[in-house]
């Protein structure tokens, strides 16, 4: 059956208008299961619809005039998207169960969620910013969502006013792009900046659009707003932010510097942009690595632990060097690495919704011994973290070699050098935070603890993913990898 | 096993290759095992001990059905990045193998005993039985990545382990050090390991093993033979604690004895030599020698010397461990077949020893209640075998004949010698080294045994004997440590222990570098009957020893006196420096960038593109255009009225003057549109303006009427910036006017009549050609009005603030 | 249009300066103000970008038109330039409804 290319936007879209019509004809009591179950139906049915699109084979098709093109590195990310909204649908049958608007509060996510999916899709300048916006809007509304948290208002507000700045900065790079070009189609920018006569405005404009996206995946210069916004939030919306959002980030980031800005015409005009994303991969997973090691809450080590692996999915912009076999390799590692990170990161910050509705505190000293009174939780914890440190536990070892490997073969050594001593960095943190779940003693032992099925089902759920992906990767590389050939060789 | 016990020949070419299953089985049989241990326990209770042995005696006899094969055996596993699931067979494999299950089996009855009643039960076994499944798979892997993964989950098993006492701060301490410091040394390998694997062009240790000369000869090639040396040996030092990463194992002492038996004495750490061993027929040569005999014999003085100012049991045991461990390396680390029988012979020897001596150190602590040698003496009485135990471990440890660890330090001795003989120079420091480690060595050792012999103190009160569960465990080791031992007097009576001899024969086979292959078979060890430079060595080693053990006050006096003149030996400040150096920049980081005011964010926003920009103008060199003012007078007054009016909004004295400056600004800028042929632009532009300003005004009514004062140098500062961006924008817009379009969007033009039938272009563009943009952007505006409801409403509903 | 804008240049870099100037001030509504003269100095510039010489595209007027492409975009822009104004000025409003101040030196610290 070959389904239309858009069929996961489609499932998501109207997902979203469904659940706020079913808020107007459902009593009260039975609403949040009703919604937080259409919200997962719709993120298990997208992604179930891109992996449909995928194993169809079909290659790129592109429509409205040019302004989307579907490929295997839409159904991907699509696919991602689907199932880190499942996962924080799931767990927010929980967590917002006592808050108002819940309706609201599932509408938006499946709209972000849509809006990520059409950035996986865009292949204009101009649907990217309006994909961009259609997913920071959501963002910024989810980040303020809590009700009397005054946490949470500032946190939104902050994340908004850097938002808006950023995607003032992202306008500013494209009009300059459009100045030196003329045109906003990926397509018609790699032929048209090809010996193109505006250099300076064309590299400007481009640095300018590096900021823009640097924003979305929490990247340095623009990363400040992200451990505030994540402390401040919901934790599931942490969770959908720092995975999923910064995927939606990266693959728009993806699209637009491997279609539209070949690198092989840039050289050629003097703007070798890869070193950009060096640089910036370097500073910022070391900054984040750093800023995470001294962390006493739990949370916030999660926000800047999530920059520093926004600097490692940076090397597959960063190692990019000509040949296709390579290219294909660091981008495809690059891809996996998200996709990997979606579940391992998103299960992560769900056991902090869990501590959080468990009422433990939000300190390291908070969690000491957690492991005596939830085993199940902090096993499932030790795992995620140790697979974000890169150890062979989960799938997370696979791409963070990966990607090693790719900038080792693009020659750039001293960039998997940083990497690899940033992992050591990062698993000095996560070490600490495994050393109170499963060493440290607790004050008092034998608390009984609730079990609140949603976030058990979804951080369970993230855990047998990581690890099933470190005993059997291939699904994942495979997919990845015809994801990223149809970026690079496009 | 059991073919060698049969004494068939192991260097034959004619092995069969080792079948996948079985090697399956063999690793994946203790993860199973440990994921099934929190259910077992419960049923079992305290005997889940028995259960852990049984999985470990299955383990051991298919590590002995896998001894007679030789060869690799693999299955893909990651097929984009060319992993297999390898695993390789061969001599060293099944020793260390064999090591990991039968003292597996012994600790795990051992624990039957000592952990008897403990709380935490089901995590300590599942963790040990997870571990031994990790050390066979590093073991039996047959390729680089494999070997990797399973040689950090030892570490992860092991921080798990030493963490066992949860109550303790030293354990908690000491466990995360076992981890960072063994993890980080990893990180290491696995970098040499993918330069090595890139060189090469394969990951097949396998592969690699059967060509060892074109494998280094590629090495050489790429001139990458020093950075794999050291990178490979940096994760074996860490593993093996090695000095300076020696830091981690007496902290590792935390853990329960058992533990400290297994992992940090016969199995883990030897994971460290394991690796040198492995990739020793490949890397063996120059740099090889003088790194590993360097490396080697430095932590064997070093820690021998350390050892005797240790005050208890276990911190003796412990830097005796790094000591022996040393001497493994700089076995390892000469060339040739001399150096490899040193050092397989004493991995076996050792973990005889060492494992039967930990035991005992753990009876000890259980039975008497203390470690603490000031606090021991006279146990010959009250613990008879245990003492017998001790007697025979603790000589085979000191190396006095004819116990067994006399053999391989004999060996290293007659290593040495030919090694200084051949070199010269500075090598002779080599056996120098050698000898005086050897007579602290036998110092401790005999410190050790003191526990058991001369005064019983009065403050030790009565002391149990220890269940068999307990005594059996060492007394199977020391057996099999005086049976080695034996073996060497029954040799120089002519009736060598042919079993042990063709087995190390052939593990010394498998270590062997391409120039000294064929030497395999023929290891033999005997008690000299003769006097050669290594029987003077050792003699003078004996003698040595025993002189500093009667002179025991002095010796020690001076040790720790030269310990506190050199503090750098313990060496513990690298790593407290290192992870107090990263708490204090991590600190630091985060109070400089992380404020918690929007203004730093927002100014750092500002200094990042002012940056990248600023960047993209360097590399593509900047020219700045010369023009002047083209635009018509209308333009340039309505553009004026804006500027005034944004610093109207800068200096406003309220808010609502603010918003005044503010909407003229707006309005300036529709007029701005409609003079710059934008109709349609200005159009909205009017009622957007009208709209947010009255949105403005609605706000500003519930809102107080701070106006804060401006702090002159926060201003300042700000003004930089600001003028920085401003100064920008001035910059890019000249460059940017001054480029015009190449293609204004002629396609529109040319196609609107025609395809839309409408004659405003803008119009027919949004409804028309890009009518998903815009749907987009009314997707956009339809969430904003969702969001605006649910916050606005969300507190005025029910609940007043 | 092909010669540089030294009026239009300085118009806007000093657009840009007082607005960075005021998102940088202690003052939540001024930081609004700011974000809005940025997003208003921002359009302007696009604008210019698809040049400002020419007529207006509505076709049947004749002449050089200017670039109806940007202007779409900028139109676009503005409305969702609307859209953050407002959720901006109802989350400054949440904010003081939480806080009790629109002072951002006592704002800030909550989330810590």
């Amino acid at each position: 059956m070959a389904l239309p290319a858009l069929t996961p936007q489609y499932v998501l879209g109207l997902a979203a208008l469904l659940v706020l019509v079913v808020d107007a004809f459902t009593p009260t009591s039975r609403k949040n299961g009703l919604l937080a179950g259409l919200t997962a139906l719709a993120g298990v049915t997208s992604a179930g619809a891109a992996a449909w699109l995928y194993a169809g084979g079909a290659g790129r098709t592109t429509l409205f005039d040019g302004a989307l093109a579907v490929d295997a590195s839409t159904s991907f990310f699509t696919a991602v998207f689907g199932c880190v909204a499942a996962l924080v649908a799931v767990a927010s049958y929980d967590y917002v169960r006592e808050e108002p608007h819940q309706s609201a509060y599932y509408a938006l996510v499946l709209l972000a969620t849509a809006g990520m999916s059409v950035m996986a899709a865009a292949n204009s300048l101009v649907t990217a910013f309006l994909a961009l916006e259609l997913v920071s809007l959501p963002a910024y509304a989810l980040v303020a969502y809590l009700k009397r948290d005054a946490g949470s208002a500032e946190a939104g507000l902050k994340y908004f006013v850097v938002g808006a700045l950023s995607s003032a900065i992202l306008v500013y790079g494209i009009s300059l792009v459009y100045a030196a070009t003329g045109v906003f189609g990926f397509a018609a920018l790699a032929d048209a900046v090809a010996g193109n006569a505006h250099v300076t405005v064309l590299g400007a404009g481009v640095v300018m659009l590096i900021g823009g996206f640097a924003f979305k995946t929490a990247s340095v210069p623009f990363h400040f707003w992200a451990p505030e916004a994540y402390e401040g939030a919901p934790a599931p919306v942490s969770a959908f932010l720092s995975s999923a959002s910064k995927a939606a980030g990266f693959v728009l980031a993806f699209r637009v510097f491997l279609l539209a800005f070949p690198l092989a015409a840039f050289e050629a005009l003097g703007i070798p942009w890869t070193l950009v994303f060096a640089v910036l991969a370097v500073v910022t997973m070391t900054l984040g690595n750093v800023a995470a090691a001294t962390q006493t809450n739990v949370k916030r080590m999660l926000a800047y632990s999530s920059i520093g692996h926004a600097g490692y999915a940076l090397i597959g912009l960063a190692a990019l060097s000509g040949p296709t076999s390579s290219d294909v390799a660091v981008v495809g590692a690059s891809f996996s690495h998200l996709f990997v990170y979606g579940f391992t990161n998103t299960g992560a910050f769900l056991v902090v919704a869990l501590a959080e509705r468990w009422g433990v505190g939000r300190t390291f000293e908070d969690y000491a011994g957690l492991a005596r009174s939830a085993p199940v939780a902090s096993a499932v914890l030790a795992v995620l973290l140790f697979s974000l440190a890169g150890l062979p536990v989960g799938g997370g070892f696979w791409t963070k070699y990966a990607l090693f490997l790719g900038a080792v073969q693009s020659g750039l050594w001293w960039l998997a050098a940083v990497g690899v001593v940033n992992s050591a960095l990062s698993l000095f943190y996560y070490s600490r935070l495994v050393k109170a779940v499963w060493v440290d003693a607790p004050d008092e032992t034998g608390v009984a603890r609730e079990r609140p099925t949603g976030i058990y089902a979804a951080v369970v759920v993230a855990a047998v993913v990581t690890v099933a992906l470190l005993v059997a990767p291939d699904v994942v590389f495979s997919w990845a990898d015809a994801a990223a050939r149809a970026l690079v060789s496009a | 096993m059991a073919t060698f016990i049969l004494g068939l020949p192991y260097d034959s070419n004619v092995q069969p290759t080792p079948d996948l299953w079985v090697l399956l089985a063999l690793v994946g049989l203790p993860f199973a095992a440990a994921a099934a241990t929190p259910l077992v326990a419960r049923a079992l209770g305290n005997r889940t001990a028995y259960y852990a042995a049984a999985v470990a005696a299955v383990c051991f006899g298919l590590v002995v059905t896998l001894a007679g094969t030789h060869g690799g055996a693999a299955v893909s596993w990651v097929g984009p990045l060319s992993v297999s699931l390898g695993f390789y067979v061969d001599g060293l494999a099944t020793l260390v193998g064999a090591l990991a299950s039968g003292v597996g089996v012994l600790v795990f009855l051992y624990s039957a005993g000592y952990m008897r009643g403990e709380p935490g039960q089901p995590k300590y076994y599942a963790t040990m039985l997870a571990f031994m499944g990790s050390m066979l798979g590093v073991v039996y892997a047959g390729d680089l990545v494999v070997l990797f993964c399973f040689w950090e989950l030892t570490s992860v098993a092991s921080f798990l382990l030493v963490g066992h006492y949860s109550d303790r701060r030293d354990s908690r301490y000491a466990a995360r050090k076992a981890m960072l410091v063994t993890v980080g040394g990893g990180l290491f390998m696995l970098v040499g390991f993918v330069l090595l694997a890139s060189t090469v062009g394969t990951y097949s240790l396998a592969a690699m093993l059967a060509e060892p000369a074109a494998t280094r000869a590629a090495v050489e090639r790429a001139g990458l033979l020093l950075p794999i040396l050291s990178l490979v040996g940096i994760g074996a030092a860490t593993k093996s604690a090695q000095v300076p990463f020696h830091v981690w194992l007496p902290d590792a002492m935390a853990a329960p004895t058992p533990v400290s038996a297994f992992l940090h004495s016969a199995t883990m750490v030897k994971a460290g030599v394991f690796l040198l061993g492995r990739v020793r027929p490949i890397l063996v040569g120059d740099h090889w020698t003088e790194i590993f005999v360097a490396l080697g014999l430095c932590t064997m003085l070093v820690a021998a010397i350390l050892a005797v100012c240790a005050s208890e049991l276990k911190e003796l045991l412990a830097y005796s461990t790094v000591s022996h461990l040393g001497l493994i390396v700089a076995g390892f680390g000469f060339t040739g077949a001399l150096g490899s029988e040193t050092a397989v012979f004493h991995i076996l020897n050792h973990a005889a020893f060492k494992a039967a001596l930990f035991l005992v150190a753990g009876i000890v602590a259980h039975e008497a209640g203390t470690r603490a040698f000031d606090d021991l003496g006279g146990l010959r009485h009250d613990l008879p075998i245990t003492a017998a135990v001790a007697v025979v471990a603790a000589l085979g440890m000191g190396g006095v004949p004819p116990f067994n660890g006399f053999y391989s330090k004999e060996l290293l001795f007659e290593a040495s010698y030919e090694f200084a003989h051949h070199a010269g120079g500075l090598a002779w420091l080599a056996p120098v080294v050698a000898v005086v480690g050897s007579v602290f060595t036998l110092a401790y050792s005999l410190r050790f045994l003191a526990v058991f012999f001369g005064e019983r103190p009065d403050t030790l009160g009565h002391v149990h004997r220890a269940p068999w569960s307990m005594t059996g465990p060492p007394v199977a080791l020391a057996a099999i440590a005086g049976v080695i031992g034996l073996g060497g007097i029954t040799a120089a009576l002519g009736a060598p222990l042919a079993p042990v001899e063709s087995f190390v024969g052939w593990v010394v086979g498998a270590t062997l570098g391409p120039e000294a292959a064929g030497h395999a078979a023929s290891f033999h060890y005997y008690l000299p009957t003769y006097v050669s430079p290594a029987v003077v060595m050792s003699a003078l080693a004996i003698a040595g020893g025993i002189v500093c053990y009667l002179r025991w006050r002095t010796v020690r006096w001076a040790t720790r006196g030269l310990l506190g003149a050199l503090p750098v030996l313990r060496a513990d400040g690298w790593y407290d420096g290192f992870v107090y150096g990263a708490n204090h920049a991590s600190t630091r980081v985060q109070r400089a960038l992380w404020t918690g005011h929007l203004r730093t964010y927002a100014a750092w926003t500002f200094v990042g593109a002012v940056a990248l920009a600023g960047f993209g103008y360097l590399a593509t060199g900047i020219a700045v255009p010369t023009a002047g003012p083209t635009l018509g007078a209308g333009l340039t007054i309505i553009l004026a009225v804006a500027a005034v009016a944004a610093v109207a909004a800068v200096r406003a004295p309220s808010h609502v003057a603010g918003v005044m400056a503010l909407s003229v600004v707006g309005f300036a800028v529709t007029v701005f549109f409609v003079l710059a042929s934008a109709p349609d632009v200005a159009l909205t532009q009017v009622v957007v303006e009208t709209v947010t300003f009255v949105v403005f005004l609605v706000i500003l009514d519930k809102l107080p009427s701070y106006y804060g004062r401006i702090e002159r140098s926060r201003a300042a500062r700000d003004a930089v910036i600001s003028v920085l961006v401003g100064g920008l924008v001035t910059v890019t817009t000249l460059v940017a006017t001054d480029a015009s379009p190449d293609a204004i969007a002629t396609y529109f033009v040319e196609n609107t009549v025609e395809q839309a039938g409408g004659h405003n272009i803008v119009n027919v563009i949004l409804v028309d050609f890009r009518g998903l943009d815009t749907l987009g952007e009314i997707s956009v505006v339809a969430m904003a009005a969702v969001t605006v409801l649910t916050l606005i409403v969300m507190r005025e509903r029910g609940e007043t603030p | 249009m092909s010669d540089a804008e030294v009026v239009l240049a300085l118009a806007l870099g000093v657009l840009f300066t007082a607005g960075t100037f005021l998102v940088l001030r202690r003052d939540l509504v001024r930081v609004v103000f700011g974000v809005l003269v940025l997003s208003q100095a921002t359009n302007v510039y696009l604008v210019t970008m698809g040049g400002i010489g020419g007529v207006a595209p509505i076709l049947g007027h004749g002449g050089t038109i200017t670039d109806p492409l940007v202007q779409a975009l900028v139109l676009t822009a503005v409305v969702i330039g609307f859209a953050t104004t407002a959720l901006l000025l109802v989350l400054v409003y949440r904010t003081y409804q939480e806080h009790g101040s629109i002072d951002l030196d006592d704002i800030q610290g909550a989330v810590r």
